[in-house]
């Protein structure tokens, strides 16, 4: 098995791979930088998807708190308005756009990693293909419904669907997961990405279906003020936050050696994320 | 086919006495077919009797020669000077000890500190099966046996935990290894105390599934799926 996975990785010694046209052209590109070529040589891709797994886990954490900050303007419409305003521009448009790479990468990295951990998917070089090709296309497909701007669609049947999805996911991972005996987080932090991968990708390619839907305060206010919208709100700034928190606690731990520090880490991690999450659930429940 | 090739080795240098580091370029022609441990004693040989480096059975099996070649870890008794230029695409390359434990001098690591992992999963069976009834060996059939083996083939060379992403506050692939083969083995009774281990705060939840120890490691043991296997809670 190992010899296969070697093989499919291309960089072990006395094997060459001949790949397809546009694989061999992106891995020629990625190999020019020094760094991606020495760690693809010494540990292989998956050390670096690795590492590329966790900046984009801290990147996201770091986005949700600007992000719930943002959203508290809702509290004031007309400030909101203005903000918006300010924001309504190519360049902050492009960011929008960019925000995609770390959330969809995460995402369908994290979907690899449980099919390794706990289905038994073992072809892990195709798994890593996949998620590049799966990233491109939910990346571009959001480049083109951006430029169009002009996409709608009913929330209620839209989220029922996403809803939908994340259950059934979710729960295929908690079946598999239920009776190991991994830590009660652990797997919480599985079931959680299970959860997070349609709705995450989902509310990212819901708010940019057309302009109104994300920038326009009458819009935004209007689709929230549904319950079943604001359940779902509430569930989503919960499973984010707790999911940012662990894996943030994870990193923590794989750094930190003296206990004590590493307790008064989590518990200050613990404590910011808190605070927004409860922010988050308050803006939803409130307005 | 006598190629030879003209190589530059930047050899990581420590002086205990001194307690200084630095690292020192050496040139020279070698054939193809000679093996780094072949370069490091033609070093000492001929060009600087000073540097040290560590070695013993020299066929791979001892695990003490392990060592980052241009960063990646590995057996350096096993590793051809034709095989590292195809590999590295270069005539020049860096050799560093294991990142594993303290460096004692120049490529020589302590292997007393690194085996410290090894002995907290305590590599051995703890609590044997009694024996078979009807003879003194204990029967394994083929089937259990082809789900393990492999594993059984590490030598603790500490490749694989020099490569993982977590360095810190987990046993490491190895240990976990040893760990998951005697708990897949079903000479061994004391199957909770080893569970206890494989899922303590140093076991499982540390792995982040890089799979950087199955890329490296010198046996060609897919350390991660076993770990995976933890895991999954499904050794079968």
């Amino acid at each position: 098995m190992v010899r296969k996975i070697k093989k499919l990785y291309g960089l072990q010694m006395d094997i060459s791979v001949q790949r397809t046209g546009v694989e061999a052209f992106f891995i020629g590109i990625l190999e020019r930088s020094e760094w991606l070529s020495y760690y693809a040589r010494s540990r292989g891709w998956g050390f670096i998807m690795t590492w590329a797994h966790r900046i984009a886990g801290l990147v996201l954490a770091l986005y949700m708190l600007f992000h719930i900050y943002t959203l508290s303007a809702l509290y004031e419409p007309a400030a909101f308005a203005s903000k918006m305003k300010f924001v309504d521009n190519f360049i902050f448009s492009f960011f929008e756009w960019a925000l995609a790479v770390p959330v969809i990468f995460h995402a369908l990295n994290g979907a690899r990693l449980i099919l390794y951990e706990v289905f038994r998917i073992r072809n892990d070089a195709i798994m890593i293909r996949w998620v590049f090709v799966l990233s491109a296309i939910y990346i571009m497909t959001l480049a083109l419904v951006m430029l169009m701007g002009n996409q709608e669609v009913s929330p209620g049947f839209f989220w029922l669907i996403v809803a939908i999805a994340s259950v059934i996911s979710a729960t295929i991972v908690y079946k598999r997961l239920r009776h190991t005996q991994n830590g009660t987080l652990w797997k919480l932090q599985r079931v959680s990405g299970a959860l997070l991968l349609p709705l995450v990708s989902g509310h990212m390619f819901f708010m940019h279906l057309n302009y109104r839907v994300g920038h326009d305060v009458d819009t935004i206010l209007a689709r929230i003020s549904a319950p079943g919208i604001k359940a779902l709100d509430v569930a989503f700034v919960s499973l984010v936050f707790f999911h940012a928190g662990f894996g943030l606690y994870t990193i923590i731990g794989d750094y930190v050696e003296d206990s004590r520090i590493r307790k008064g880490l989590t518990v200050l991690i613990s404590f910011v994320l808190g605070v927004f999450a409860y922010a988050g659930a308050k803006i939803v429940l409130s307005i | 086919m006598s190629q030879e090739y003209d190589l530059t080795l930047k050899i990581s240098r420590y002086d205990p006495d001194t307690r200084r580091s630095w690292v020192q370029d050496y040139r020279l022609e070698a054939c193809r077919i000679l093996r780094f441990v072949d370069l490091f004693r033609k070093i000492n040989d001929e060009q600087d009797a000073t540097l040290a480096w560590n070695s013993s059975c020299e066929h791979g099996q001892c695990g003490t020669c392990g060592m980052k070649i241009n960063g990646k870890p590995l057996l350096t008794c096993e590793l051809l000077v034709e095989n590292a230029v195809k590999l590295f695409k270069t005539q020049s390359f860096t050799v560093e000890p294991l990142t594993i434990a303290p460096v004692i001098r120049d490529l020589v690591i302590d292997m007393e500190r690194a085996y410290e992992r090894v002995h907290l999963v305590k590599p051995y069976i703890i609590q044997p099966a009694p024996q078979h009834p009807e003879g003194d060996e204990y029967r394994i059939s083929p089937q259990v046996l082809e789900s393990y083996v492999e594993a059984t083939r590490c030598v603790n060379c500490f490749c694989c935990a020099t490569a993982c992403v977590t360095q810190k506050n987990y046993l490491g692939p190895n240990a976990m290894l040893a760990n998951i083969v005697r708990l897949m083995d079903p000479r061994e009774t004391a199957k909770e105390e080893r569970m206890d281990i494989l899922y303590s705060g140093q076991g499982t939840p540390r792995c982040r599934t890089a799979q950087a120890c199955s890329f490296v490691c010198p046996k060609e043991i897919d350390i991660a799926h076993f770990i995976a296997l933890a895991k999954e809670g499904n050794f079968g």
